[in-house]
């Protein structure tokens, strides 16, 4: 069925966008209501009516223009309107900038999980192990002291982890408590450590100090930086064999 | 699904990925000296007691706090969407004024800034120098006064260049009392 040329429709249409103010909704207000007026207008003509009159008919269906414009600028708010159209494209920049650092981030995290400590030494080596799981705070970050090994040649092995606390604001820099902050009971001055860590959400460490006196029981571990405190005391020989 | 609970699923998504990426979690900052707090936090130190220097030449920044006992001198570069962070590069961090004065070069910058712990100096003369090859050249020649937090900086002209053996780094330092009477001088 050949369609009006719809010079009527044109201006109907027009008149009743017009008074949408969401303009990007114009468009699509637009289309479906002229494909309404078709349906309508192939209905007239299939009941015998020519184009002209069916074309006429369509307009006086639908009702005042004026009338209709103006509920339809009230459903298509034009504040509502503003703010899913701006939402919608910040939301789709921030999606687009964090998909790789949130993979990234995916990624360390798996590996923070499944990464375990490594051991300097045999574990043969090992004259006891103490479980300290002691946590304390500078800052935002968070440390835990899990355990104390001694080994047979005076070596001592600390695993610790770190991580910070959720929505911290920190530059995250990597931590290790190092000879500086290492004594004993017996006062001794620990000179050079070694160690390493794994990178990730929560990182792990070892730090390894060498010449553990055979008389000394206690290892002191006492952080005193810029008004930053930590402190912990572990009884290496209460570890007993492993 | 209607309008209204899209914006409301936009607005949730800028929320938290805006947090997450600018808020800290990606260690991107507004500003270089929000780079410079969150420096100081990480590596556990300060916080600065006041700004006393903030230099930026393009799409780079450096920051000078104050602390009790030295400065704090954080640089950074310009991130996405005007954000900020951490420059490329050692960042000098907590630096601990030691000695009677102290000064340091900062080509990238052209500046040389530094602080006093000798109340009695109030004027320095320094310089800025290129070692190349092993041979050192002075650059550029600068007299400032110290200022009420014993702190002095002067812009230098800009002679930054990048090359295996070369280094930059302060030639001499001078240090005059109010009556023009020099009390302190090192020479590296």
């Amino acid at each position: 069925m050949p369609l009006p040329e719809k010079t009527l429709w044109e201006e109907y249409l027009n008149k009743v966008i017009s008074h949408v103010k969401f303009k990007y909704d114009r468009k699509e207000i637009k289309w479906e209501i002229e494909e309404h007026m078709e349906d309508m207008y192939n209905d007239f003509i299939s009941e015998g009516m020519n184009g002209k009159e069916a074309e006429k008919a369509v307009i006086a269906c639908m009702g005042d223009a004026d009338e209709i414009g103006k509920k339809l600028n009230e459903a298509h708010n034009s504040i509502l309107g503003n703010v899913w159209r701006i939402s919608r494209i910040i939301a789709i920049i921030l999606i687009l900038l964090s998909i790789l650092p949130v993979f990234v981030t995916c990624l360390t995290v798996i590996f923070s999980i499944f990464s375990s400590y490594s051991y300097s030494y045999d574990k043969s080596q090992i004259i006891s192990r103490i479980e300290v799981n002691q946590t304390e705070k500078i800052d935002d970050m968070y440390l835990k002291l899990e355990e104390a090994i001694l080994y047979n040649n005076g070596c001592v092995e600390l695993h610790y982890k770190t991580w910070y606390q959720p929505f911290s604001s920190s530059v995250r820099w990597s931590f290790d408590i190092n000879s500086n902050y290492i004594t004993d009971d017996l006062g001794t001055e620990y000179i050079g450590s070694s160690g390493s860590s794994s990178a990730g959400i929560i990182s792990k460490h070892s730090t390894v100090i060498e010449g553990f006196p055979k008389e000394a029981a206690m290892l002191i571990i006492d952080y005193n930086y810029c008004g930053r405190k930590m402190y912990f005391e572990v009884p290496l020989r209460e570890g007993g064999n492993v | 699904m209607s309008r209204k609970k899209e914006t409301i699923i936009f607005i949730v998504i800028i929320l938290v990925l805006g947090f997450w990426r600018f808020g800290g979690g990606q260690q991107i900052y507004f500003s270089p000296e929000k780079v410079m707090y969150a420096c100081e936090k990480g590596l556990h130190y300060g916080p600065s007691e006041k700004i006393l220097l903030k230099k930026q030449i393009g799409n780079r920044a450096i920051v000078i706090g104050k602390l009790d006992d030295g400065l704090s001198v954080v640089h950074s570069k310009r991130s996405l969407l005007g954000m900020w962070k951490l420059g490329e590069g050692s960042v000098t961090g907590y630096w601990k004024i030691t000695d009677n004065s102290e000064a340091a070069y900062a080509p990238k910058f052209s500046l040389i800034y530094g602080a006093v712990k000798n109340k009695d100096i109030k004027t320095i003369e320094t310089a800025a120098a290129k070692v190349k090859d092993g041979k050192l050249e002075i650059l550029d020649k600068v007299k400032c006064d110290v200022d009420d937090d014993g702190f002095f900086y002067a812009d230098t002209g800009d002679f930054y260049s990048e090359g295996e053996n070369i280094f930059f780094r302060i030639a001499y330092i001078y240090g005059f009392d109010e009556n023009g009477a020099l009390i302190y001088s090192y020479e590296y």
